[in-house]
């Protein structure tokens, strides 16, 4: 689904001496099936602006619009009930949003609360679980029982039940261990890929937005600061870094590499295996076993 | 070395009748040192940090600090002055309603005298180079900011050891890059002992030790030069390689003849320049 973003700016707290701007004239379109990375650091704006994108937020001027619905200032937005449906946010920790029974009746919620029948809900809870990647025998079991990687798993099962067209993932690895943190963005692009989302990432990896973004805004101060494709921002490092960001590690080997051969070298290679091949063929003179 | 903080045959469970987070542990802390503890979500990484200043006390075996029992009540004091942690959730700890309030708390706790109280303060906040926010208010700092306010709340209290309980974890790279720049500077100026519990693998390779933990045992501890070259072991834990070591792998298999597999981005860079 495409989503265009016109002039939208947010204040906190308006009419109170706490009043402050936390976004201001913020213009985006992302095209239906992009995977868009938003970085930033904390207080730049992030959440902010992802809160908006399904009415949990309603801008204090300019306009959302999702497909076909339009969020905007001062109207009071009967529309909200379909675009979540449509519009399934993980938030930080989702885990803790966890409160049902067992976990099946977790991740029933959101069918029924949308109209699904028992039935339904219970054939969409099995294979959701299955999606990501857990044993159908937990079904029956209380959530609060499971491990902290399970947990999380469960509460995105609960929010992919619901069918989104539109996926907001608000920094959805965050303290999972290293294996854990691969498997649950692996599982996130495959469904992107599979089901044909509209994916926005917030993250603080710069790694992640260069593996599998199609684009990337960075926010500063509640403005966008830069947009483009990974390639266009990440050769941009000195803008980067002078709002706290940096190039992804990659990139900075590569740079290194640069400085100490003085021969150029392609830095446009985000993944490890293509910096290996870069190098090789550097070091073996363009050698074909690389 | 000397030992700081000895774990003699420790095992945890949170209810008897549910199976053991930690089972039969030894471990050692030198004074001094810089030890990183990494290992999956769920190894009893966290869990051994609450046992390490009495929060948790051992189902079975014991933990001495510095000649003190965490399983004693009354050394339980003598202990927490002397092993602080700084949690994962900067908002969950910050209790006062300015710097100077905040770090100020746990002083108060162990009733020192206001004058002592306000050199302390003083002291302890410059180390964190936070002088400047003594009277700001939490929600005017950023979460490195806040995080380094816990740091400085233990440092008044003049600790010995301060464990980052995945401290950086919620923080963005810049918060998370002066976090750990505070902890080096107290560990290196100060001789301030420090464990720390982290997913970021990148900073366990500036350890000086690292213990690897899987299913509460911990099945390797070394230097991180040892730990990171033993890649199976490493994924079978749940973990990954760091980056250097990764692409010093990869270079290998292209028929890159590199001797090893380097730890960090700077000796592969000039390990390949020999090469070329």
């Amino acid at each position: 689904m495409d989503i265009v973003i016109k002039q939208l700016t947010h204040r906190y707290m308006i009419g109170t001496p706490f009043e402050r701007v936390a976004l201001e004239d913020i213009n985006l379109q992302i095209a239906s099936g992009t995977f868009l990375a938003v970085i930033g650091h904390t207080g730049s704006g992030k959440s902010t602006l992802i809160q908006h994108l399904n009415g949990l937020l309603k801008p204090t001027s300019g306009t959302i619009a999702i497909g076909d619905q339009i969020i905007s200032a001062g109207k009071n937005n009967k529309q909200l009930k379909s675009l979540r449906k449509r519009v399934g946010i993980v938030f930080q920790y989702p885990e803790h949003q966890l409160f049902d029974e067992t976990v099946e009746k977790d991740i029933m919620f959101g069918p029924l609360n949308f109209g699904a029948s028992e039935a339904e809900a219970k054939e969409k809870a099995k294979e959701m679980l299955e999606l990501v990647g857990l044993p159908l025998g937990i079904l029956s079991r209380s959530p609060f029982e499971l491990s902290g990687g399970q947990m999380r798993r469960v509460a995105i099962a609960g929010v992919l039940a619901m069918d989104p067209e539109v996926l907001i993932l608000d920094e959805p690895t965050a303290g999972l261990d290293p294996k854990g943190r691969v498997e649950i963005m692996e599982l996130f692009y495959q469904l992107h890929q599979k089901k044909n989302l509209t994916t926005v990432l917030v993250t603080h990896s710069m790694e992640d937005a260069a593996t599998y973004a199609d684009k990337i805004v960075v926010m500063e101060k509640g403005k966008v600061y830069m947009e483009g494709s990974p390639k266009q921002i990440f050769s941009e490092r000195d803008k980067l870094q002078a709002v706290g960001l940096d190039v992804p590690e990659t990139v900075q080997f590569l740079l290194k590499w640069q400085n100490r051969t003085g021969e150029a070298i392609d830095l446009s290679s985000f993944t490890l295996d293509e910096v290996a091949t870069a190098l090789c063929k550097q070091l073996k003179k363009g050698g074909s076993s690389c | 070395m000397k030992e700081l903080i000895s774990i003699n045959d420790v095992s945890f469970a949170y209810r008897e009748d549910e199976p053991a987070i930690l089972k039969d542990v030894n471990l050692t802390v030198y004074a001094g040192e810089w030890l990183a503890i990494v290992g999956h979500n769920g190894s009893g990484k966290s869990t051994l940090a609450k046992l390490l200043n009495g929060l948790l006390i051992p189902t079975a075996g014991r933990v001495i600090v510095e000649g003190y029992d965490t399983a004693r009540a009354d050394e339980l004091w003598e202990i927490r002055k002397r092993v602080g942690i700084v949690f994962q959730n900067p908002d969950n700890q910050f209790v006062g309603t300015s710097v100077r309030d905040d770090v100020a708390f746990g002083l108060e706790n162990f009733g020192v005298v206001r004058e002592e109280m306000i050199t302390r303060i003083d002291e302890a906040v410059r180390k964190v180079k936070m002088e400047k926010f003594l009277d700001a208010e939490p929600h005017h700092l950023s979460g490195g900011q806040k995080q380094r306010v816990a740091i400085a709340g233990i440092l008044a209290q003049k600790p010995s050891i301060i464990i980052l309980d995945e401290a950086t974890s919620m923080l963005d790279p810049m918060g998370r890059k002066e976090v750990i720049e505070t902890v080096k500077a107290l560990n290196e100026q100060q001789g301030i002992t420090v464990i720390s519990i982290t997913h970021d693998l990148e900073e366990a390779i500036r350890a000086d030790r690292v213990i690897v933990m899987k299913q509460g045992k911990a099945i390797m501890q070394g230097g991180p030069e040892e730990v990171f070259q033993d890649g199976e072991m490493l994924i079978g834990a749940g973990l990954d390689l760091p980056f250097s070591v990764k692409l010093s792998l990869s270079l290998q298999k292209k028929g890159i003849p590199l001797p090893k597999a380097y730890l960090t981005q700077e000796e592969l860079v000039e390990a390949l320049w020999t090469l070329s």
